[in-house]
């Protein structure tokens, strides 16, 4: 438009001079034309509001469908708008949506799109940039950055019924055939004073009652507080198969987390990767806790966990397991069992916790491992696929 | 969506409306310049009539822009494009001798029919015929420009899908240009013609301007222009959407060229009433103005005082002692009319122009001082330092201030009363034509107050348990708010009643029940305030 400003000079000159109406009310209509489709588009993009609204959490397998809502705020019509959301590679194909459309005054137009939870993470939907022009095409477009929002998958949960891991917490709700382990609060009946029974036993209603001193009979029980230690240093296992090898360590943390909350639970999680979210790169320790909200904190965790180079899980161990309480069950998930991890874990046993190691992918040494583990009271489990994991449904 | 299925979906819904718009706003465009030459030949021989020249042009126009895109392969000044220009030449010449004959036709029955001459007489060449070959031949060339230009912003899948692979790649930014070069560069010629008609050159001077209103087709044209513009951007926007597979939202075509045509429809009618010469002067204007503002105010005055003034007349009236004799009062003077002013009045029109132009003017330097001094912040934070300076900017501050708070008022009452309209008139219109639900019988006032009392309750902190029955919940209130206990006691009775028996309740019942409910209310809200204060 600029190369016809001599024109539009011209213009003003010829009507000034000619004193013909017809020839200002063109330059009158070019000028108002170009001013007003430049104000046009400068308003129409700062009216637009958006809302991105999808469920911010889905588990491994499901489809998400994104609503993306966008409004005009104004009275004044936007003629085009073209919307362009980036999307990770790993849950859209292609890893886009775009669309162009119009928004009339106080219009507003949703369009849906899916993204497949195919593998687990903490991903990006966006940003979205909005970009519009004037009708005519005289000046340049212009465009506007949106926000970011963020979709967790969850890692692959397998059910395990059965798993057998050691604990030896009094008062829980787990039962137990050793009797030393009686819960107070788990009456299964009475029976008959016999010499040597507590005084504190007695029911003293069904004695009167009988005429004979019964005693109460109570249930033995446990409780299985658990910690897991993912280890999700690289070098802690086999080099060929590293990448996998870790995915597993996180499905088997995920399903065992999973198992101990559906025993009613607490579990807690260390672990020696990086949380995206977490800025200062401090390796991660969810203390044990119970209950369906803690699983998803733990599972949000392991869901956005990545691996990293820096901390070997034995000096973790050594800082993170002095704060657990007596009793608990501390679940190692690792790749392989170095000299420096069985110290760790015999100096566990001796503060009086269980130990338990979940050795993911192919581990060297593994019938050395089982002997010293044997000699240390450390139970050791060996999961090479996920369908090993099979063993324990 | 497959590429397959996006073409095809552009191909449908947002291809054809453009592209045949573009043809015939070319083609009207031509018929603007045709009638443009039309009124320089009229100028120069006043009994030549020209208008023919439009409609030759169109057609014209027409021929040009369909078979342009046909033989397009054809490399110039070929033996083909020789053959396949020459045989359109001959068939456009034949045509063009047809039409103005067709044309003059009528014309000529009439004159010929009563004198017994010849009416189907016919001349091969005359200057009509030369005179629309000529401005046929422009046409023609014109329109085969723009035809070539649009051919290339059309939408042609197999050009765009080469084009998606990198090969060929079109500048239709260029094209646009060339598009908006050929518009202006006709457009400037027209202004030419234009200034031309107004020239006396016998006597070399200026002449009055006509008021024919002819004169406005130079606004056509360039009107027309722009929306062509509007919608060869959007051609090329569309390409380029295509080539990098964006889908397009069925119904973009169809609104861009509705709201590009309202909007410049708008802007050339702002163009028209905006004043040409100097009309009247601000102060005028504002005087008139002020006129028309006190003449307002004069008058809802007298609307506002006119009930007072009857009613002072009456109770005077009556307070009037006995008639007495008295001198007969002065003979009421007519009213004079005021002394005729010389000046004409102004016309209405004048008045708009003038005040739209003033009102623009005022906008666009408010507009440029105040982003003049938003950009130099630091000059008027110096000069807020002076002290005259910095009392003016106060005071310009708070005349501002003052200026915004009257509006955001105003607007609150405009909206007020606009709502209040709204609401009065469906009111009615739901009393005249009522299909929705019955009024409420006394029974049901009485329940719906109860359960609006137990709501309320519930969000002020006395809330009411399922499983407490009426008279359970009634204690609890009593407990916790004893003054009401006689107004518990009252609505918890009453609505068992309506609610649970088959009495009849009457309306009083009813109105009674909202009596207590509000002192319960009342009561609940200062239980409330205390229970607050109460509180550390």
């Amino acid at each position: 438009m600029q190369d016809y400003l001599p024109l539009l000079i011209l213009l003003t000159i010829i009507a000034a001079l000619l004193q013909e109406d017809s020839i200002l009310v063109v330059f009158y209509l070019i000028a108002g034309t170009y001013i007003a489709a430049r104000i046009w588009s400068q308003r129409s993009l700062d009216s637009i509001r958006y809302d991105r609204s999808y469920p911010s959490r889905a588990y491994l397998g499901e489809t998400v469908q994104v609503k993306l809502s966008l409004t005009n705020s104004r009275r004044l019509p936007t003629l085009w708008l073209q919307v362009h959301e980036s999307l990770p590679l790993a849950l859209a194909t292609p890893n886009f949506f775009r669309q162009v459309f119009h928004l009339g005054p106080h219009e507003k137009v949703s369009y849906e799109y899916p993204l497949h939870a195919l593998k687990r993470g903490y991903y990006p939907v966006g940003p979205l940039f909005l970009r519009t022009g004037d009708f005519l095409g005289l000046s340049q477009e212009m465009e506007r950055q949106g926000s970011t929002d963020f979709l967790t998958v969850y890692p692959k949960i397998v059910p395990i019924t059965h798993l057998g891991l050691p604990t030896h917490t009094p008062f829980g709700n787990l039962k137990h055939h050793q009797p030393v382990f009686e819960d107070p609060s788990r009456i299964t009946g009475k029976r008959d004073y016999q010499s040597g029974d507590s005084l504190r036993h007695i029911d003293w209603k069904a004695s009167a009652t009988s005429g004979q001193l019964k005693v109460k009979k109570y249930e033995p029980s446990i409780s299985l507080e658990s910690c897991i230690f993912l280890d999700l240093n690289p070098r802690a296992y086999d080099l060929k198969t590293r990448f996998d090898a870790t995915e597993l360590a996180i499905v088997i943390s995920a399903s065992v987390a999973n198992w101990i909350t559906s025993r009613k639970q607490a579990v807690g999680l260390s672990t020696n990767g990086i949380d995206p979210i977490n800025n200062d790169r401090v390796p991660v320790l969810i203390p044990p806790r119970k209950g369906r909200g803690h699983l998803m904190h733990v599972l949000d965790v392991l869901a956005r966990i990545q691996a990293n180079d820096g901390h070997p899980i034995h000096h973790q161990l050594n800082v993170d397991a002095s704060t657990l309480p007596w009793g608990t069950t501390v679940v190692l998930v690792t790749g392989q069992l170095d000299d420096s991890l069985f110290d760790q874990l015999f100096q566990i046993r001796r503060r009086g916790l269980n130990a338990a190691v979940i050795l993911a992918g192919k581990a060297a040494n593994l019938e050395d491992a089982r002997r010293r583990a044997v000699h240390s009271g450390i139970e050791i489990y060996q999961v090479m696929y996920e369908s090993d994991l099979d063993q324990w449904q | 969506m497959t590429a397959d299925s996006h073409a095809h979906r552009v191909t449908k819904q947002n291809r054809s409306l453009p592209d045949t718009i573009c043809i015939l706003l070319v083609c009207s465009m031509m018929g603007c310049v045709a009638l443009s030459i039309a009124q320089v030949g009229a100028r120069l021989d006043s009994s030549w009539n020209g208008s023919y020249l439009a409609g030759l042009a169109v057609l014209v126009s027409l021929e040009a822009l369909l078979t342009t895109r046909l033989f397009t392969d054809y490399p110039f000044l070929s033996p083909e494009w020789m053959l396949y220009r020459g045989v359109e030449w001959v068939v456009l010449l034949i045509g063009m001798r047809l039409f103005i004959y067709a044309w003059h036709l009528p014309g000529q029955l009439l004159r010929n029919l009563p004198a017994g001459g010849n009416p189907f007489s016919f001349e091969f060449i005359n200057l009509d015929v030369v005179v629309g070959v000529v401005t046929g031949l422009v046409i023609w060339v014109l329109s085969t420009q723009y035809g070539s230009a649009l051919f290339l912003l059309e939408y042609d899948p197999d050009r765009l899908d080469t084009e998606r692979e990198g090969i060929g790649m079109l500048d239709r930014w260029q094209v646009r240009k060339q598009i908006m070069a050929l518009i202006f560069t006709v457009g400037g010629l027209m202004i030419v013609l234009t200034a031309f008609q107004r020239v006396d050159l016998t006597e070399f001077r200026l002449r009055e301007p006509a008021a024919d209103p002819r004169r406005w087709i130079l606004l056509v044209y360039f009107l027309l222009g722009l929306i062509l513009l509007g919608i060869t951007n959007f051609s090329a926007l569309r390409s380029r959407w295509y080539i990098q597979k964006v889908p397009l939202a069925s119904n973009l075509s169809r609104r861009w060229i509705v709201f590009s045509a309202i909007l410049l429809s708008l802007i050339s009618v702002m163009a028209i009433l905006l004043p040409t010469r100097y009309a009247v002067d601000i102060l005028a204007l504002i005087n008139i103005l002020i006129s028309i503002l006190a003449a307002i105010l004069g008058f809802l005055y007298l609307l506002l005082l006119s009930p007072l003034l009857y009613l002072f007349n009456q109770l005077f009236r009556l307070l009037r002692p006995s008639p007495v004799e008295s001198e007969p009062a002065n003979p009421f003077l007519p009213f004079m009319p005021p002394p005729a002013s010389n000046e004409p009045p102004i016309p209405w029109l004048d008045f708009l122009r003038s005040a739209l132009f003033w009102v623009l003017l005022i906008g666009v330097i408010s507009f440029s001082l105040y982003h003049y001094l938003d950009q130099r912040k630091g000059w008027v934070d110096g000069l807020r330092k002076v002290s005259v300076a910095g009392w003016l900017i106060n005071l310009w501050n708070w005349f501002l201030q003052g200026i915004k708070k009257a509006n955001r008022q105003f607007t609150a009452i405009l909206v007020e009363a606009a709502q209040k309209t709204v609401g009065y008139i469906q009111s009615r219109r739901s009393k005249r034509f009522s299909i929705g639900p019955a009024p409420m019988t006394p029974k049901d006032r009485v329940i719906h107050t109860y359960q609006s009392m137990v709501q309320y309750n519930q969000d002020t902190g006395v809330p009411r348990q399922s499983h407490q029955t009426p008279q359970e919940y009634g204690r609890i209130l009593q407990e916790a708010i004893p003054d009401i206990k006689l107004d518990i006691d009252a609505i918890t009775g009453t609505f068992m009643e309506a609610r649970y028996s088959q009495h009849a309740i009457t309306p009083e019942q009813a109105n009674r029940a909202v009596d207590w409910v509000e002192n319960i209310r009342s009561a609940v809200d200062e239980w409330m305030k205390r229970t607050n204060k109460d509180t550390p």
